[in-house]
């Protein structure tokens, strides 16, 4: 593509001014004659090098570009946007390829939290490179594939820099009723401090000591001491029960918490240690993106630092104690049900060993004692022969 | 093998050509331009004498005049 470049040549001769151009083979592409003192010429651009030279006296002054040499010139004084452009462009690539956010929707905890796992092995994770579409499809299956079980269906949305992940959990008919005949036995020792009996006939009333393996609502309909029908019980019994619980808990109190200081940093590291212009001790790192040379050991990146307060105290035997108490009591709860209560509670010895105190506690509970535990199936056929005996 | 010429001579150029139209000359293949001024012209032996007239392209081979075009005529 050829350059061409507008003159303004201003002479006492112009005629003069065009023929040295002629003798001097330069073409003149345009003239226009402004006065018969000037004139705008279009020239090759590199004939200009020649119009300098014969130029003698006159004045000569380049007005404008026209072709390639006009971009080359826009492409030069706005050097500094374009490569800000481009950059900006890069970066602008760059960051829309990372993922941000993973937000997973679904009912179960637990299983969001193994989803979220899964989908960090095979790296969907933040602050990680975006995957193509082809290979959430082949991590979509493999996820299926692993919580068969579980998962009835998942979906893995991008939405701007963050993924949504849907999942249909697969509901499992736990429903374990069947054609068998179930009576309610106690699982455990107790005394009966309540019975709601539903179907079937209760055994037992309160204030009643119980073993494990008695029956407590039973499925026989009786009358005048004759089955005449069997259904299937239903209730809910509860019971004082009893636990001894034996627990250590450390003297010594050591917590790492963090607080609400954190920020992102560049970092270099030569083996294990860092150099940086400020020395970060007391904060946890987090790698986001790194770039480690195997040859040379040198590691370069940016970290997630967040600031930690270490809390290191020793705890006094009294103190250990109540926070040992508490703690069984805490384990203790996680084992009952809503409508299930701790009743009392009582020291029974506690002494130190090396760095922790061992503490026996007897807890009584109000619990559910009651068991479904079917019939054995002879049994249920006694039943039916029973029903053809009443008709 | 004439018309063959006339087309050669269409497209490539190769002789020396006179093109006037609409107050302006175009002299084609050339050989010196001996003066210019805004009354007369004068390339090779071709003189052109009018009033204003000005080159609006120069080529080492091609010059285009502009102007109002009274006479032209071959200085022997």
């Amino acid at each position: 593509m050829n350059s061409y470049l507008f003159v303004k040549v201003d002479s006492k001769n112009i005629n003069r001014f065009l023929l040295k151009c002629h003798n001097n083979n330069i073409n003149i592409i345009k003239i226009k004659y402004l006065s018969y003192k000037s004139i705008v010429i279009l020239i090759n651009s590199y004939d200009l090098k020649k119009i300098n030279k014969i130029k003698g006296i006159s004045k000569i002054r380049v007005l404008n570009e026209k072709g390639l040499i006009k971009y080359k010139d826009l492409i030069r004084n706005n050097l500094i946007f374009i490569i800000s452009f481009f950059i900006g462009i890069i970066v602008l690539l760059f960051l829309s390829n990372i993922i941000f956010d993973i937000r997973i929707e679904g009912d179960n905890y637990k299983l969001n939290n193994n989803i979220k796992k899964e989908l960090s092995n095979y790296g969907i994770d933040k602050y990680k490179f975006k995957k193509s579409y082809n290979d959430i499809n082949i991590i979509k299956d493999k996820i299926l594939k692993k919580y068969n079980n579980s998962i009835e269906w998942i979906e893995i949305k991008e939405n701007g820099v963050s993924y949504i992940v849907n999942i249909v959990e697969r509901k499992i008919n736990k429903d374990k009723s069947t054609n068998g005949i179930y009576s309610i036995v106690a699982k455990r020792n107790g005394i009966i401090r309540g019975i709601y009996t539903y179907k079937g006939i209760s055994l037992v009333e309160k204030g009643n000591y119980v073993t494990k393996g008695d029956i407590l609502i039973s499925s026989d309909l009786m009358l005048n001491d004759e089955v005449k029908d069997r259904v299937s019980a239903e209730g809910k019994v509860y019971a004082e029960t009893w636990y001894k619980v034996n627990i250590s808990y450390p003297l010594n109190y050591y917590e790492k918490k963090y607080t609400s200081k954190k920020k992102k940093i560049i970092y270099l590291k030569i083996g294990n240690k860092y150099f940086e212009p400020f020395k970060y001790n007391y904060y946890d790192r987090n790698t986001i993106i790194k770039y480690k040379s195997n040859i040379s050991g040198l590691e370069f990146g940016i970290e997630e630092i967040r600031n930690i307060n270490i809390i290191n105290k020793k705890y006094s035997e009294k103190d250990a104690l109540n926070k040992a108490i508490d703690k069984a009591k805490y384990e203790l709860k996680l084992k009952l049900n809503k409508d299930e209560k701790i009743i009392n509670q009582n020291t029974l010895n506690f002494y130190t060993k090396g760095s922790k105190i061992i503490v026996d506690i007897f807890f009584s509970v109000y619990e559910e004692i009651g068991e479904k535990k079917i019939i054995e199936t002879g049994e249920a056929n006694d039943t039916e022969n029973i029903g053809e005996r009443i008709q | 093998m004439r018309l063959f010429n006339n087309i050669n001579n269409y497209i490539g150029e190769n002789n020396f050509k006179i093109i006037i139209s609409n107050n302006k000359i175009d002299i084609i293949n050339y050989k010196l331009i001996k003066d210019i001024n805004s009354n007369k012209i004068i390339i090779d032996n071709y003189v052109i004498e009018g009033k204003n007239l000005e080159p609006i392209k120069l080529f080492s081979n091609e010059i285009l005049i502009d102007g109002e075009i009274n006479k032209i005529y071959i200085n022997e």
